[in-house]
Formats: structure tokens, C-alpha cells, sequence
């Protein structure tokens, strides 16, 4: 992935405003082509008001908005390259979720030549068995998938998935996050919005945060959650000081240091070296850690922490 | 001309999945076959000559049969093309409406730009509608006097037909299906609902006609002015006009104090002023509203 390319995403002073209520305020999106781009946010932050604006649905009251570096207005030959399951999924009930695709194959932003790519968006979205029956007789969870296909139908190159794991089953979630990481193998970019930060974790290299319509942190999954973390359980209070000593004589790079200590027997090491580095340097020296693991911090901490920083105001600015 | 035709064939599985389409497509020149079969059996029957029929009922019962006889069985079925413009008002409303209430659907018309034309296609398709089923009235008109004879109803020679004025007749319904078929697309689409917009549809061309009916209206008889200026009622003016150039025979003309029917040319045009203004209103506000929160 190349993030040097004209960014799939790109806004800058967004802002929208419903009556009394600023939905958004100044919301400067950046996506990268080719990336899984994670948008977080409470209820009610304005994600899907964003999402709305990116295609097009709303106009902003401020700012600009360019998708593949094209100004996207309604009607704009860029929405024709971009795929999006934005509201609740709902389509005709009467019909079944292939004619639901099929009218959309012929009316929707892209035009399917060949009737054989419905039933393999039906396929990649798991409905072949239900693709005769009438959309109103679906579950929540094929609703939803029909609307990820009807995103997908037409292969664009920019995907917007707004909760697209809403109302799915475990199986459902694991399905649409391979068919995300499909999706990217495949070149394409895609925006999604979830509260499922385990999930979004997994699939997502970039995420934007937004608390309150402003968007406070943005960046790479890996830049945002810092170094890993390496924890070492060891035996005694003697062998965590020779320990440290050792690492801290290792010939690293400052950042190697041991940072901090728990009380008691545990180090932790913010640093890039290797577990296995780690222990032949113990172990030559006879020192035997119980327990040694890398961890990274969640996600799911980050977000608690912008959320709660902003709520408590002392955060706010976008990263 | 590609892209209309992907609309179209769009709307065509939009159609065949709906119930009421089939309803309406099947029961109107069904319901008109039989009523009119079971009218020309039942006029067939000669007046008991043992009774002493006003001269009124005789020469009424007269011109019934000339009714049912070709050619004037043809503007006989075509009288109930009020039906095909009722349904089209039904259709205006259901097809349309619903775009607002299924929001994904919406979501992915206005994603592509594709709203204007979507809609188009919609009132398109009401049209093509209107147009199949005044086809098969006149069909029926055909070929139904040869299927009464061949089940026994004797015929009388009917009066002749001015083939160009029952053109027109048939252009007139088919204007006054587009007015009912506005009229319910302008509802569909301003009150966001299939079933609101049907209802207020019905409610108001039921109401517009009793307004019509007012005795307010005496001594005429007939609404008159302003009144004239509404979509349902320009659309009878211009119906009954089309009538008399072609050629009707009218029951009416057989009572004495029937009152003379007379139209201004230019109340004739109002119809189209009104498809046109209800069917851009409901394009225009369709296309350009924002979704609701």
C-alpha cells in the first residue's frame, strides 16, 4: 500500500450542523488508497453523518470533500467507483435478494454486463440459499449482508460499510471481515464504521477517531497504538535487577531500556527486540523468566482513553 | 436510449413482484369483459310488450343495444377506462412513494445520480401501463360483439364510428390515467409514504369529485369556472369532449330534459398543464430533498 498515491479520502473542514445540534465540526479525513480505514466514534458522534457526506447523501454546511482527488457532489462520475451500505438495509420487500440486486445492477452507479456477477456477490456474502426468498422474509443478519453485496455489486474501488457487522452472528462477523480483507486484496479501499474495536483491530491499518463531530486522532492502527510491549515475569526481586542490568548493557538503543518496573518481579520492555533475543541473553546468564509475552496495547484502550479525555476536556486535538 | 431501456427493464422486475399490478392488470379488462357480456345478454331480452314502457325507457333500451354492437362496442369498453385511470393513480402512489420508505434504495439512486431518471421511469412505466390496458379495452370492444353473437345475442346495426374521434376518445383516457397517475406520484412523493400517499391520493379525487357534485352547481347541473381548472375535472371535460367526437351513442341523450353538454377549447389543455406540473414538482422535490435524520 502506498499512502504517497492520491488519498481515496480526503476532507478537509467539514463541518455539518442539524438545527441546534453540530453533528459535525470540522472533520479533515484522510484515507490512503488501498487501506481498511476504521471509523470510531461513540453513538452520536457524527460518524454517519460523515459517511453521508462522502457520497454524497448530505451537503456539507463547510469544507470540501474528494474522493480519488475528484470534488464529489451529487451526481459526481467519481460516486460511480465507490460502494456503500450506509443506511439500514432496506430494499424492496416483495422481491427476492437477487431481483433486489438485479434492479440495482441496472439502475445503481455501476452496470453489470454479466447477470453471473450477482451470484457471486450473492455467494461471497453467504445468501445463495436465500437468494429466491423475498428480502422480507430475511433475518436481520442477511439483510445486512444483502446491503454489503448490493456495496460490493459492480467491484468499486472504494467501500463504505457503515456497522456493517451490526446484527450478524459470530459466523456473519467472521465472514465480513474476510470479505474485507478480500476486498483489500483485491486493491480496493474501505471506510467502515464499527463498535466492535476487536474487529476493527483486526482489519483495520488506519482508523480515525471522532468524539462529539470532531475528529480527534487519526493515523496508522500501528502509529496510534505505539510499540509493542514486552513483559517478563521473572523469578525473583535479584533476577529482575540483574536482569535489568543486562538489558540496559545490552547495547541497545535507549529506547531498550527497561522503561518501568512493576512491583515485585515484573519488567517491561518497550522495545522492538525480539522474545527470542531476550531470553538466550537471560538464559546465557542463568536467569529463567517465568513468563515472557508481548503485548500491544488495545484499540480498544486507545479509544477509551481520546473518548474519555475529550468528555473530561482535556482532549481534542486530531491526530 | 440504453439507459432507458435499463430503467425500464428495472422497473419491469419491480412490476412483476407486486401483487397489485397483477391485480389491476388482470381484473380491469377481465371485470370489463364480463360487464359487458352479461349488459348484452341482459339488453337482448325484448321488452315485454304486454306493458306499456315509457317512450324514454324504450328508446333507452334501443340505444343500450346499439351499445353493445361493433362499432360502438368499442367506445362502450372504453368507458371503463375510469378504472385504467384509477389504477394508475393506485400505481402513481405505490411505485413511487416507496423509494422514500426503503432507504437503501434511495441511498444507492442518489449515490449514483440516478434519481431523476429512476423516477422518470417510474411514471414511464405508469404510462406503459395505461397505454397496454386501454389496448386490451379496445380490443375487447373488437372482439367481444362476435363472441355475444356466437353465444346467442342477437345485434342490432350499430351507429357508425368516427375512427379518429375514438382515437381521441382513447388519447383522452390515456391523458386523464397520466392526470390520475401524477396526481398519485405528486403524493407519493411529498408525503414519503406508499400507503399515505395512496390514501390522500384517493381522498383527494374522490373529494374533488364531490366538490364537483355540489348543488351549488344548479341550475346547470354541471361544476362550472375555477372548478373546471382541476386535474380530475379538466380530465372529464376533456374525456366527454373526445366522446362526442367520436361518436357515442349517449343513454343520457334519450331523457328530454338531459342538459346540453358544452366545453371550452381551452379548458381542454389544463390536463396536460397538470401532468407536467405534478410530475415535475414530484421529480424536483424527490431528487433534490436530503434524507431525513
Amino acid at each position: 500500500m502506498s499512502t504517497d498515491a492520491v488519498p481515496a479520502v480526503q476532507t478537509v473542514g467539514v463541518s455539518r450542523r442539524f438545527g441546534p445540534v453540530q453533528a459535525i465540526d470540522q472533520i479533515g479525513l484522510t484515507v490512503p488508497s488501498g487501506v481498511v480505514y476504521g471509523f470510531l466514534g461513540p453513538n452520536g458522534a457524527g460518524k454517519t453523518t460523515t459517511l453521508r457526506i462522502l457520497t454524497a447523501l448530505l451537503r456539507p454546511d463547510t469544507g470540501s470533500v474528494r474522493l480519488f482527488g475528484e470534488p464529489v457532489q451529487r451526481g459526481a462520475a467519481v460516486l460511480r467507483r465507490i460502494g456503500a451500505a450506509i443506511e439500514r438495509p432496506a430494499f424492496y420487500p416483495y422481491l427476492s435478494g437477487r431481483a433486489n440486486l438485479e434492479v440495482f445492477g441496472l439502475v445503481g452507479a455501476f452496470r453489470y454486463r454479466d447477470p453471473r456477477a450477482i451470484d457471486a456477490v450473492i455467494d461471497r456474502v453467504g445468501l445463495r440459499e436465500a437468494a429466491s426468498r423475498p428480502f422480507g422474509t430475511y433475518s436481520t443478519g442477511m439483510k445486512q449482508r444483502l446491503a454489503i453485496g448490493l456495496a460490493i455489486l459492480g467491484e468499486p474501488a472504494l467501500v463504505i460499510l457503515d456497522e456493517p457487522t451490526s446484527g450478524l452472528d459470530p459466523e456473519g462477523i467472521v465472514a465480513v471481515r474476510e470479505l474485507v480483507q478480500e476486498l483489500q486484496a483485491q486493491g480496493a479501499t474501505v471506510v467502515l464504521s464499527s463498535h466492535q474495536l476487536g474487529e476493527v483491530e483486526r482489519v483495520c491499518s488506519w482508523v480515525g477517531v471522532v468524539v462529539r463531530g470532531r475528529l480527534i486522532a487519526q493515523g496508522a492502527v500501528d502509529e496510534l497504538l505505539g510499540q509493542p510491549e514486552t513483559r517478563l515475569e521473572l523469578a525473583s526481586k535479584a533476577d529482575r535487577e540483574r536482569a535489568r542490568e543486562l538489558l540496559a548493557g545490552a547495547g541497545a538503543s535507549p529506547a531498550d531500556r527497561p522503561s518501568g518496573a512493576d512491583e515485585g518481579t515484573s519488567l517491561v520492555l518497550r522495545s522492538g527486540a525480539t522474545n527470542h533475543a531476550v531470553a538466550r541473553l537471560l538464559a546465557d546468564h542463568g536467569i529463567y523468566p517465568t513468563e515472557l509475552a508481548v503485548r500491544r496495547r488495545s484499540l480498544e484502550s486507545l479509544f477509551l482513553e481520546l473518548t474519555s479525555a475529550v468528555r473530561s476536556g482535556t482532549g481534542g486535538g486530531t491526530g | 436510449m440504453a439507459a432507458a431501456r435499463r430503467y425500464l427493464r428495472a422497473q419491469w422486475i419491480l412490476l412483476r413482484g407486486r401483487r397489485e399490478f397483477w391485480l389491476l392488470v388482470i381484473a380491469i379488462p377481465s371485470t370489463s369483459a364480463f360487464l359487458y357480456l352479461s349488459g348484452a345478454i341482459a339488453h337482448a331480452q325484448p321488452l315485454d310488450s304486454s306493458l306499456d314502457w315509457p317512450p324514454e325507457f324504450v328508446t333507452m333500451h334501443q340505444l343500450a343495444r346499439e351499445r353493445d354492437a361493433f362499432p360502438q362496442s368499442v367506445l362502450s369498453l372504453l368507458d371503463s377506462a375510469a378504472w385504467v385511470a384509477w389504477a394508475s393513480a393506485v400505481l402513481g402512489a405505490l411505485l413511487v412513494g416507496s423509494e422514500f420508505g426503503w432507504a437503501t434504495i434511495r441511498t444507492t439512486l442518489v449515490t449514483a445520480g440516478r434519481l431523476e431518471g429512476f423516477f422518470l421511469a417510474k411514471v414511464t412505466s405508469v404510462l406503459v401501463i395505461a397505454a397496454v390496458l386501454l389496448a386490451a379495452l379496445v380490443t375487447l370492444g373488437s372482439v367481444l360483439p362476435a363472441v355475444a353473437a356466437v353465444i346467442g345475442v342477437a345485434m342490432v346495426t350499430a351507429s357508425p364510428v368516427d375512427w379518429v374521434g375514438a382515437a381521441a376518445y382513447a388519447g383522452a383516457w390515456f391523458v386523464s390515467a397520466a392526470v390520475f397517475g401524477a396526481i398519485g406520484l405528486a403524493f407519493g412523493t411529498l408525503s414519503r409514504s406508499p400507503v399515505l400517499g395512496l390514501i390522500v391520493t384517493l381522498v383527494y379525487i374522490t373529494g374533488e369529485n364531490i366538490v364537483a357534485q355540489l348543488p351549488m352547481w344548479a341550475p346547470t347541473g354541471r361544476p362550472e369556472g375555477l372548478v373546471l381548472l382541476l386535474p380530475v375535472q379538466s380530465t372529464i371535460q376533456l374525456v366527454r369532449h373526445a366522446a362526442t367526437l367520436a361518436g357515442r351513442v349517449d343513454l343520457g341523450a334519450a331523457l328530454p330534459e338531459a342538459p346540453p353538454f358544452g366545453v371550452t377549447s381551452s379548458s381542454l389543455l389544463v390536463p396536460f398543464a397538470w401532468v407536467i406540473g405534478l410530475v415535475t414538482v414530484a421529480v424536483v422535490v424527490g431528487a433534490r430533498r436530503d434524507i431525513a435524520e
